[in-house]
C-alpha cells in the first residue's frame, strides 16, 4: 500500500516511470572510476549530465556498467507530455522551440526551470546501483524536555517511522511541533535511514535548518530553497520547499511534511506527486499541521488515518484569543494614505517594548501603512513575497531594531518572533481563510515569559472565517492536555 | 520551418510571470488576444517604445537621427541599409524579462510579442525576408535555441538561416566596452548567397545596443547580394 495515499487523494496512481531501485544490487565487476564519490552523488536523484560530478565518458561506463539509468526527462504519455524530473503534465507549463538537437519542435519543461532547464533531447540520469549507505547511531543531541502533549505526539511518530506507517499530527500553533519531530528523525537516521522534512516556505526552511542542524550535529543535512548554494548531495537529512524536493527520486525513508494544509500542497497535484517520487514507495510520511483541511478532519474521525491532537501550547498556556475590532473603510483609509484610526489607536496604547507584526492582505498596502506608522515615530518596515531584503529586516524585527513589521500573508506561518503581538488590518478580506487567520493567531504569545500576547483583527465587516477563527482558538483552548484519543 | 504552433502550448498562464490568467483564450479581437499572454500587471509594466524615437534605429528620446545612427553612417559599410525597428526599450523589468527568456532559457516567452512584432513587420517591412542572428555553435549547443530565431518564428513568414557565425574567438560580449564591442569582427559568413540575392533582407535579433551585431550583419549580406538590409529588434538599449 502506498502510505502518501491519504495525502495525494484524487491524485492517479500512475505508475512510476523511475527504474526500481534494488539495495541488493551486487557491487560492479569492472571497476568504475570514482565508485564512491558517484555513489553518494548521484544516490536517489534525477541528474543532468551537467550536475555530475564527471564528463560525459564516465557517464557512460556507468550506465553500460547498469549503475546509472539514462532516460530522456520529459516523454510523451498518450496525448500529453510529461516531465520526468517534476512531473508536470500541464499543457501549459511546456514549451517549444527549434532546437539544437534538429528538432523543429523540441519541447522543454517550464515547471521546473529554475533547476536547470531539461527537454525532451535532455537525458537524466538515474541511479540504479546500491544506495549509498550511513548509519548514525544516536545522532540527537538535545537537552530540552517535551511537554506531556509533545511527548505523546514524539511517541507515535516515532512508531509510525519505524512501521512506515502514515500519522497526522495536529497541533496549535506553538505546541513546539519540530521537537516532536527530532526523536522520530533521530531513529530513522540511527536505522540508517534517509529523512526529508518538507515545507512550503522558504523562510520555514531557513529558520528550521539551523536548529536542525545544531541538535543533529554529526549528521550531513542539507537546506534546499529557490536560490538556494549547491546543497551537499550527500546529506541524509534533508530540509527541502516542495518544488525541491523534485530533485530526488526514490531517496526517503520516512517523510515529514510540515504544515500540509497550506499553500502551494493543497492546489498542486504535480507538487504531491513529486513528493511522493522523491520517497521511496514504502516512506512513513508524518503530516504535520495547526489547522488541517475538511477532508483530513473527515478521515480522522472516520479513523482512516490516525492521528495525534495537541492542543496545548508548550509553554502549557492557551492561545491568545483574537479580539475582533471595527476599523470601518479601511481600503478607502490605504487609498488616500492613511491608516483606520482604530488601528493607529490600538498601536499608540500598546507596550511598544514588544515586536509587533500587522498584517495586510495586499502586497500594495504594505507601503502606505509603513509610510503611516514611521510618521507616527514608530521603527517600522515592510515585507512582502518579492522582497529582496526580507531575511534582513526579519531578522532586524527579531533583534528589536524594528517595533513594528508590516507583512502580507507571506509571513503567516512558520516565522517565530517570540513575544510579539498581532495585528490585521483588514481582516474581513478574501485572503484572510479561516486556517490564514488561525496561523497568523499563532504568531503571538509563543514565549513563556510572556504567553498572553494581543492579537487583534481590525475589519470592517466580521466574516465567517474571522468567527470560525475565534472559536476554533476557543474550542482548541478549552480541550484537554490529557490523551482523550 | 516556421513553427506558428508554438503558442499551443504555454496557455492559460502570463507568459511572463506565470501567473493563471483571468482572461480566457480568444481571437475576437487583438487586445483580447494580448490579455492572453500577458497578465494585466506585466502589460502595465512594458517599457513600450512610444513617443519620439530615432528614425533609423528607434532610439529612445531622439527627434532627428542619433549619434550613433550619423556615426554608422559616415563609415557606410552598409549603403543599402534602410532601418531598425524595436519595440521595447531595456529596462529593469526587461532585463529581468531578458534573464528568464534567454539565460534562464524559456523560449516561449517571446510569444508574448508575436503579435507586436508582427505589426511592425507589417508596418515597416512588408516584403523583406527575415533573417535571424546566428549563434556560435558552442553557444547554441549549451542554450538549446537561438532567440533571434525564436523572434523570427513569430512573424509568420517564412525566414531564412543565411547566415552563419564561426565560433567566437575572446570574451563575452557583455564584458566588452563599448568600443571593443564596435570593433569585434563576428566573422559572419553567408553560405548560400542565392537564397537571399537580390532580396530586401530583414535581420532579426533581440537586442540592439550599439548596432554592431546588425550592422556587421548587414554589411556581410550585402555583399552576398541583397538588395537592402533592415533590422527588427525586440528591444533598443
Ligand atoms: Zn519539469
Ligand atoms: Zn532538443
Ligand atoms: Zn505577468
Ligand atoms: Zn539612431
Amino acid at each position: 500500500m502506498n502510505m502518501l495515499s491519504t495525502w495525494f487523494t484524487g491524485s492517479s496512481q500512475s505508475a512510476s516511470p523511475f527504474p526500481s531501485f534494488s539495495s541488493d544490487a551486487e557491487i560492479p565487476a569492472i571497476p568504475l572510476p570514482d565508485y564512491t564519490k558517484m555513489q553518494v552523488h548521484c544516490s536517489g536523484r534525477a541528474l543532468l549530465a551537467q550536475e555530475m560530478p564527471h564528463d560525459q565518458k564516465i557517464i557512460k561506463a556507468y550506465v553500460q556498467a547498469g549503475m546509472l539509468q539514462e532516460v530522456p526527462a520529459i516523454t510523451k504519455q498518450g496525448t500529453l507530455w510529461r516531465c520526468l524530473r517534476c512531473s508536470n503534465k500541464n499543457p501549459g507549463l511546456f514549451g517549444v522551440h527549434a532546437c539544437a538537437c534538429g528538432r523543429e519542435r523540441c519541447v522543454y519543461c517550464r515547471e521546473c526551470l529554475e533547476m536547470g532547464r531539461v527537454s525532451a533531447c535532455t537525458p537524466l540520469y538515474y541511479w540504479t546501483g546500491p544506495k549509498a549507505s550511513g548509519v548514525f547511531t544516536d545522532p540527537l543531541v538535545w537537552s530540552g524536555r517535551l511537554s506531556s502533549g509533545q511527548e505523546r505526539a514524539s511517541r507515535a511518530a516515532a512508531a509510525a517511522g519505524l512501521r512506515k506507517e502514515e500519522l497526522y499530527i495536529w497541533a496549535v500553533c506553538g505546541a513546539g511541533k519540530t521537537e516532536m519531530m527530532f526523536q522520530a528523525v533521530a531513529e530513522a537516521l540511527a536505522r540508517g535511514e534517509r529523512v526529508l522534512w518538507t515545507t512550503p516556505r522558504t523562510d520555514v526552511v531557513r529558520e528550521l535548518y539551523p536548529r536542525l542542524a545544531e541538535v543533529f550535529p554529526g549528521v550531513p543535512a542539507a537546506a534546499w530553497y529557490a536560490a538556494s548554494p549547491e546543497a551537499r548531495p550527500e546529506a541524509r537529512l534533508v530540509l527541502a520547499t516542495a518544488h525541491q524536493a523534485r530533485r530526488f527520486k526514490g531517496a526517503f525513508d520516512v517523510v515529514i511534511i510540515d504544515e500540509v494544509d497550506a499553500f502551494p500542497y493543497v492546489f498542486d497535484p504535480g507538487l504531491q506527486q513529486a513528493v511522493r517520487e522523491a520517497c521511496s514507495p514504502h516512506a512513513a510520511v508524518i503530516y504535520l499541521s495547526a489547522t488541517p483541511g475538511g477532508k483530513e478532519q473527515q478521515r480522522m474521525k472516520s479513523g482512516a488515518l490516525s492521528y495525534v491532537r495537541v492542543p496545548r501550547r508548550f509553554h502549557g498556556h492557551p492561545l491568545p484569543v483574537p479580539e475582533c475590532r471595527w476599523a470601518g473603510n479601511w481600503r478607502l483609509q490605504l487609498s488616500r494614505g492613511r491608516l483606520p484610526p482604530a488601528l493607529l489607536q490600538w498601536c499608540r496604547s500598546r507596550d511598544t517594548a514588544y515586536p509587533l507584526f500587522v498584517f495586510v492582505p495586499s502586497v500594495a498596502a504594505v507601503r502606505p501603512a509603513v509610510e503611516v506608522l514611521r510618521t507616527e515615530g514608530f521603527r517600522c518596515d515592510g515585507v512582502h513575497a518579492e522582497d529582496e531584503k526580507r531575511e534582513e529586516k526579519i531578522t532586524a524585527f527579531r533583534e528589536e531594531q524594528i517595533d513594528i513589521l508590516v507583512t502580507t500573508t507571506i509571513l503567516e506561518r512558520g516565522v517565530t518572533v517570540p513575544k510579539a503581538d498581532v495585528a490585521v488590518l483588514g481582516a474581513d478580506d478574501d485572503i484572510f481563510t479561516e486556517s490564514a487567520l488561525v496561523q497568523i493567531a499563532g504568531r503571538a504569545g509563543r514565549n513563556p515569559e510572556r504567553p498572553e500576547g494581543d492579537v487583534v483583527f481590525f475589519h470592517y465587516g466580521r466574516t465567517k472565517a474571522m468567527q470560525q477563527t475565534v472559536r476554533h482558538i476557543q474550542t482548541m483552548n478549552r480541550e484537554e492536555a490529557a490523551p482523550d484519543e | 520551418m516556421n513553427d506558428s504552433s508554438l503558442l499551443s502550448f504555454a496557455r492559460g498562464y502570463c507568459l511572463s510571470c506565470g501567473e493563471r490568467l483571468q482572461t480566457s483564450w480568444t481571437y475576437n479581437n487583438l487586445f483580447a488576444w494580448r490579455a492572453a499572454h500577458l497578465c494585466d500587471t506585466c502589460t502595465g509594466q512594458l517599457p513600450t517604445i512610444t513617443g519620439p524615437a530615432c528614425p533609423e534605429c528607434s532610439a529612445p528620446e531622439h527627434v532627428e537621427v542619433c549619434a550613433d545612427c550619423l556615426s554608422w553612417r559616415r563609415r557606410s559599410e552598409d549603403v543599402r541599409w534602410v532601418k531598425n525597428v524595436s519595440l521595447f526599450h531595456y529596462d529593469d523589468w526587461m532585463q529581468a524579462w531578458t534573464a528568464r527568456w534567454k539565460f534562464r532559457g524559456d523560449a516561449v516567452m517571446a510569444a508574448a510579442f508575436y503579435y507586436g512584432l508582427r505589426r511592425a513587420y507589417r508596418q515597416h517591412f512588408r516584403g523583406f525576408v527575415p533573417v535571424p542572428v546566428p549563434l556560435a555553435p558552442l553557444r547554441m549547443q549549451e542554450r538549446r535555441f537561438n532567440q533571434a530565431e525564436v523572434l523570427a518564428a513569430g512573424l509568420k513568414v517564412p525566414y531564412v538561416l543565411a547566415l552563419e557565425r564561426p565560433e567566437r574567438e575572446g570574451g563575452k560580449q557583455s564584458k566588452q566596452t563599448k568600443r571593443e564591442r564596435l570593433q569585434t569582427v563576428r566573422g559572419f559568413t553567408v553560405p548560400a548567397p542565392e537564397i537571399i540575392s537580390g532580396r530586401n533582407v530583414l535581420i532579426i535579433d533581440d537586442i540592439y545596443t550599439t548596432g554592431a551585431t546588425v550592422r556587421e550583419s548587414a554589411q556581410v549580406l550585402e555583399a552576398a547580394g541583397a538588395a537592402s538590409t533592415a533590422s527588427l529588434t525586440l528591444i533598443r538599449a
